[in-house]
């Protein structure tokens, strides 16, 4: 008999988790909300090209309800996602979270939160699994894996002694003129900006191809990153479901929203408790294994309210993380008057690394210089009319850019996701507070930013510098941790739930430390490795 | 739905005082949809005082504008300015108004300077022409 798994969420780590799982043997089933978005409209036509050749460039540039207009308002976190993105963050009707100290975004589409990555691929290193129950050793081959499958561009520079070298890695993205000028600069004050500074730059690694890959095509450089690769050069999970799906043995379930599971008394979970999302009756899927990749606050989300079902009364879940991004725009004055490039890709091809006291606490940044983008959002916040303004950008366009600065982050107990009482029944309660050494930590790194931005020939403008609200980095994770040892709301080094013996914890919830970097590819990795390791028989 | 021909005299002068030409059909029919769906009416007195001075005409405008950005940064005018804004920047045809050529950095600087100092004298002259009367006009009101 074929054993079985179920799975929650397309996202990296569920879809990465289904085909290990499916290599291995499984018949897989993928129970996913599955919200999907339009196909991009003229495949290679740039982004400026579009605007001459749409019927209505400003119904796909705006929206039908101009919601990509950018006005300003008092309290909203600026995201610059495009209209053709929205369908990412739609949440099925009744969905709500009530939050104290964090904005977390949520997704319910096909591939999830990363169907609007910006691709960066950045292992982690022995000292960042330190928290883990395994090492670099055990995760290493599993990144070579998911290089395979997913196509990652970059390659061995400076910033490899912050994150290894995996296989697989295709050559890296061609450069823009301004990223050049950069990576040239710090070339030329390498030294200094190494000594002075600890810091380090280099090409950052991205799951864009170079070269064609499974029927994806290489990178056409149209600017189009933001807004939908055409290509489907740039990766996203949505690329792996279709792969998927031509599997007889995957079978993929979509408009259900996962409300919980049913347990037995030994804890053996017997079915997932599902609603229709266009209406009608809650209804069970039997399950033999189950493995939740939700995302970090949905799987929490599921695990709370089925024990809630279970027992009247849900624990609160300790341990939430999120990486607290600091912008932090420049200019570069030698690219003063420089046309922007009409070939491009649209996102970060630089990365800077600051050392930290410990090896565990560096600061990871990505440099975007401005290509293809919207510029209202730029021009409103400068502090003259917008004529002024427009001819200040003008100007300065072709030297534009942001440091995305990430800081890491650990589990605190304040911290925490539980259930509450809403007017539609119990929804998430989502508390966050940041460390008390947070604001001297940014300010210590901040400093060295502006610094090695000096050192490169560049300008920060003084009070344009923005410190993001926790949740906006949408890396959520931790409050189910995986430990070597533990007892309850923890899962063994395998993702394994020492609550539920045949549940895995496939995403976020269970990593036990949040360093600076962008954890996708460590989700995805991480979700295959937990894959690799699910007993045969349900027994075990 | 017929065209309501304050917002189409409006979005001519807006448009003329961001790029220096008339807008195109497509984009008057858009700031007239956009204003069904987003909230772009005077919310006060003053937004409202300042957006009928800016609507006399593009050199009006301009004096209103540097008034409101510092001001007024949420205003009306602001609102419905920054809305002009995108739609010239998805405008094909205005394209060299938003996405310069290459130019030496001398020249983008000696233009830098131009544009700081045209800016500063806006300010200066809106707040006499444009900044004072509405301010004057708010306190009349209040009495």
């Amino acid at each position: 008999m074929t054993p079985s798994i179920t799975v929650v969420g397309s996202g990296p780590s569920g879809v990465h988790f289904a085909q290990t799982a499916l290599e291995r043997g499984f018949h897989v089933s993928l129970v996913d909300v599955g919200h999907q978005g339009e196909a991009p409209p003229l495949p290679g036509v740039g982004f400026e090209g579009l605007k001459e050749r749409l019927e209505d460039p400003a119904q796909y540039f705006l929206g039908h309800s101009y919601d990509g207009v950018v006005l300003p308002t008092a309290t909203r976190e600026y995201y610059g996602l495009p209209p053709s993105k929205n369908y990412v963050f739609e949440a099925p009707p009744g969905f709500e979270l009530s939050t104290d100290g964090f904005e977390p975004l949520t997704s319910f589409a096909r591939g999830g939160l990363a169907e609007a990555w910006t691709g960066g691929c950045y292992p982690f290193n022995d000292a960042e699994l330190d928290a883990f129950p395994f090492g670099f050793a055990e995760l290493g081959r599993y990144y070579d894996e998911i290089a395979c499958r997913i196509g990652v561009s970059g390659e061995a520079d400076d910033l490899s002694r912050f994150m290894p070298v995996h296989a697989h890695l295709l050559p890296p993205l061609e450069l823009d003129p301004h990223s050049a000028r950069l990576l040239r600069a710090y070339q030329r004050r390498r030294d200094t900006i190494n000594r002075r500074h600890r810091a380090w730059m280099g090409r950052t690694r991205v799951a864009a191809l170079t070269v064609a890959h499974e029927g994806r095509e290489p990178c056409g450089y149209l600017g189009r990153c933001l807004w939908g690769c055409p290509g489907n050069s740039l990766y996203v999970p949505s690329h792996t479901l279709r792969t998927l799906q031509r599997d007889p043995r995957f079978e993929y379930r979509p408009g259900f929203e996962v409300l919980r599971f049913r347990f037995g008394a030994s804890g053996m979970i017997e079915a997932l408790a599902v609603r229709p999302v266009g209406g009608g009756e809650e209804r069970e899927f039997p399950v033999e294994r189950l493995a939740l990749a939700a995302g970090a606050l949905n799987t929490a989300g599921i695990v709370l309210r089925s024990m809630a079902h279970a027992s009247g009364s849900a624990p609160v879940l300790h341990g939430l993380m999120d990486n607290r991004q600091v912008l932090v725009p420049f200019l570069s004055l030698g690219m003063l008057g420089a046309a922007p490039p009409e070939a491009s890709y649209q996102y970060h091809l630089v990365g800077m690394g600051l050392d930290g006291p410990r090896p565990a606490e560096y600061v990871h940044c990505q440099v975007t210089t401005l290509k293809d983008a919207m510029i209202h959002p730029i021009a409103q916040s400068l502090p003259v009319d917008l004529r002024s303004a427009l001819a200040i950008v003008r100007a300065t366009r072709g030297g534009l850019g942001v440091v995305n600065v990430n800081f890491h982050d650990t589990r605190r107990s304040g911290n925490t996701v539980s259930l509450e009482n809403g007017p539609g029944g119990p929804r998430l309660r989502v508390r966050y507070a940041p460390p008390e050494d947070e604001p001297a930590r940014i300010a210590a790194g901040l400093a060295r930013v502006r610094k090695v931005l000096r050192a490169l020939g560049c300008i920060v403008p003084p009070g344009m510098q923005h410190i993001r609200p926790m949740g906006a980095s949408v890396h959520y994770a931790g409050v189910l941790p995986m430990q070597s040892s533990g007892g309850g709301l923890t899962t063994d080094p395998s993702g394994r739930s020492r609550d539920f013996p045949n549940l895995f914890l496939a995403d976020g919830v269970t990593f036990p430390f949040l360093p600076a970097k962008n954890l996708t590819f460590t989700l995805m990795a991480n979700a295959a490795r937990i894959a690799d390791a699910i007993p045969l028989a349900p027994s075990d | 739905m017929s065209p309501d021909p304050v917002l189409a005299a409006e979005c001519e002068v807006f448009t003329r005082f961001l790029v220096g030409s008339a807008p195109p059909e497509a984009l008057v029919r858009h700031y007239q949809a956009a204003h069904r769906v987003l909230d772009l009416n005077p919310a006060t007195p003053r937004d409202l005082a300042l957006l009928r001075a800016a609507r006399r005409g593009p050199g009006w405008t301009r004096l209103s504008d540097s008034v409101a950005r510092i001001f007024a940064p949420r205003s009306a005018l602001r609102r419905k300015l920054i809305l002009i804004l995108s739609l010239v920047e998805v405008t094909g045809s205005f394209r060299s108004s938003y996405r310069p050529g290459g130019r030496s950095v001398g020249v983008a600087l000696v233009s830098l300077m131009g544009t700081g100092v045209a800016a500063a004298l806006s300010l200066f002259a809106g707040l006499l022409l444009v900044g004072l009367p509405v301010a004057l006009r708010g306190r009349g009101d209040r009495r």
